[in-house]
């Protein structure tokens, strides 16, 4: 239990998006859940980690960017 | 009031606009008060309006990050108010933080002003914070010297995304900000406020600092309903009896408690009912922030049966905007195995999952995962940590989840908690619950509390054994107890759970949001130990010196 799925350096790993453009780690492993795409992987946990830092630059969700207007 | 919220589209209420709604129905009822001063709905209004002119004035927009240091008075509600409605979001920052906390929390915030008092910046920076090194801090006490310009109107747009970015500490590393939105809140208030049947004639206090969340849900607890916040002074906060006297005196009727604040009260109250003082005005007491031990509050029921003022424990999460599960307590939940946690509130769900993702059987120990309106938006600048914690979920479509390291089990729809997965301890070998041993140590008669920590062993950073970190229930049995405990704890628990070190404390160290700081209790045994081991070197000396003066005295 204490070993989380996620935090496994052994294990490979994707990263998903989904419609707001939020993004997820995920295991390769699993399943990957409906509603979700992958978009970058199959990497080493760091190397996936690495990307969200360089790719994900807005914590908003895509629908209040649009509300926002900026 | 006709600007806010102009053109957004229906069901973007925000909190603000919460607030603004208590206005117009209980104007001349007292929103807020401090040991100096109070305000009515109306003139809480009139001075957030102004301030947010103001922050308007010197550049804060939609988006921003505002950050507020200030100390326990009205100036930070009326602040929030004002960030808020020009769609900003608020950093609070607790003036007693370490400095190091404070620059890291702003320095990862990048907060477009930070509001604060003059004396106190020039405690946390000196005199370099009156340059314009630090141009962008904005004073409380020059706010009567503003003259709002008519021309330069602020644009309200108070349903920008973020509402405030609370720091956590995580077990490692820095603190993490964590970004909760106007949505959350409210989804968290609609789901709970009913449920605590609060009106407007409730009296809640603020007894956490603006840093720690809990404060989130007694400001617009109150806000919200149409209630009164009361400030409680700093000097009042950390002593029970100060505290049970204030609480007489303000009428408070909600009041919200870590479990550790709450043991203290107990007694406090306990001897304040001797002295036959009036009973307290108390209807609700929600407790959150920790584990609770339920054979700990029966005491409170002596003096006041549940059915009169209601004891409520909610575990939560700031991820997840403040409380997560909901439960009315009661004598017949004493004797229940671990922290009883109720049932997850309507606007999330909480699931128990194993190590694959899926759900775990009834009566099975899983982890915490908690979905819906609640979860918040992330961390500030972490998208790797973002990722990794809120996750798709698989079981609500294009949804995230987010995974809290928290263990628990369910028994017929009710949660039980079974403490943190990173808490697990691995002492030799063996995976330990210390919360385990800590339920045993206190349910001897002559222990009042007790921590379980990890003992650090020397040459590596793996653990050596365990220290149980005690308070007596009487001065006297600090004497000679060890032996007896340890006979009492080997015949309840497996060998490799008997803790190798005990120490007496008189209190438990809190951090500053009032839970118990492992880290301090620690250091508390290092001191005892090297002390003890002084006094152990000074009586080689001393056996020494008088060895070589017998020696002296035969040879002469």
């Amino acid at each position: 239990m204490s070993e989380n799925i996620f935090d496994d350096e052994s294990m490979a790993f994707v990263v998903l998006i989904n419609h707001e453009k939020q993004y997820s780690l995920w295991p390769e492993v699993l399943t990957i859940p409906s509603g979700w795409e992958q978009v970058f992987g199959p990497q080493t946990r760091d190397t996936c980690l690495s990307w969200l830092n360089d790719n994900w630059t807005d914590l908003r969700p895509k629908s209040l960017i649009e509300m926002d207007g900026n | 009031m006709e600007q806010i919220n102009k053109g957004m589209p229906a069901g973007t209420a925000c909190l603000y606009q919460s607030f603004a709604e208590q206005v117009v129905m209980h104007p001349n009822r007292i929103a807020v008060s401090d040991e100096h001063s109070s305000l009515t709905y109306k003139a809480l209004k009139q001075k957030a309006d102004l301030a947010s002119h103001r922050l308007y004035a010197s550049g804060v927009r939609t988006g921003n990050c505002v950050a507020l240091i200030l100390p326990r008075n009205c100036e930070q509600i009326i602040h929030v108010l004002a960030i808020l409605q020009l769609g900003a979001c608020y950093v609070p920052i607790d003036p007693d933080y370490p400095k190091e906390r404070i620059d890291w929390i702003i320095a990862c915030s990048q907060p477009s002003a930070i509001v604060t008092q003059r004396e106190l910046s020039k405690t946390l920076w000196g005199n370099d914070s009156l340059t314009k090194a630090m141009s962008h801090l904005l004073f409380v006490e020059d706010q009567f010297n503003f003259v709002p310009d008519e021309h330069e109107k602020p644009v309200y747009r108070a349903a920008g995304a973020f509402a405030y970015i609370i720091f956590t500490s995580g077990s490692t590393g820095n603190p993490k900000g964590v970004v909760v939105g106007h949505q959350q809140v409210l989804a968290l208030i609609n789901a709970a406020m009913p449920l605590l049947d609060a009106t407007h004639t409730d009296v809640w206090a603020l007894f956490h600092s603006l840093a720690f969340d809990f404060s989130v849900w007694e400001v617009w607890g109150a806000l919200t309903t149409g209630a009164k916040l009361t400030i409680i002074p700093k000097s009042v906060i950390w002593s029970p009896d100060a505290l049970v006297q204030y609480l007489r005196a303000e009428k408070v009727t909600i009041l919200n408690q870590t479990p550790s604040a709450f043991y203290a009260l107990i007694d406090a109250e306990s001897k304040a009912l001797k002295m036959s003082e009036q009973p307290l005005c108390l209807r609700k007491v929600v407790f959150g922030g920790e584990a609770l031990n339920l054979d700990k509050v029966k005491k409170w029921w002596q003096l006041y049966p549940c059915e009169i003022l209601q004891l409520i424990n909610m575990y939560g999460i700031t991820e997840t905007t403040v409380h997560v599960t909901w439960l009315t307590l009661s004598d017949s939940l004493c004797g229940t195995e671990n922290s009883p946690i109720g049932e997850g509130l309507s606007s999330l769900e909480v699931l128990l999952l194993d190590e694959n993702l899926e759900k775990v059987a009834d009566g099975e120990i899983g982890e915490i995962y908690v979905a819906g309106d609640q979860v918040a938006f992330g961390y500030i600048n972490r998208p790797d940590l973002t990722a990794m914690r809120f996750v798709a979920s698989p079981f609500h479509t294009g949804k995230r989840m987010y995974r809290s390291g928290d263990l628990a089990k369910q028994i017929d729809g009710q949660l039980f908690y079974f403490g943190r997965a990173d808490r697990q301890l691995k002492v030799r070998g063996f995976r330990i619950e210390p919360s385990e041993i800590e339920v045993v140590l206190e349910s001897h008669a002559k222990i009042q509390r007790a921590a379980v920590i990890a003992k650090p062993c020397l040459d590596s950073g793996l653990s050596d054994g365990l220290i149980a970190i005690l308070i007596a229930t009487e001065e006297s049995f600090t004497a000679q107890p060890i032996a007896t405990l340890r006979n009492y704890l080997s015949q309840l628990l497996p060998v490799h759970y008997l803790p190798s070190d005990f120490l007496f404390v008189k209190k438990f160290p809190l951090t500053v949001n009032g839970k118990l700081d492992e880290k301090a209790l620690l250091m508390q045994w290092q001191a005892n130990q090297k002390s003890t081991s002084s006094l152990h070197q000074q009586r080689l000396e001393l056996l020494r010196l008088k060895q070589q003066d017998i020696l002296a005295k035969s040879t002469t």
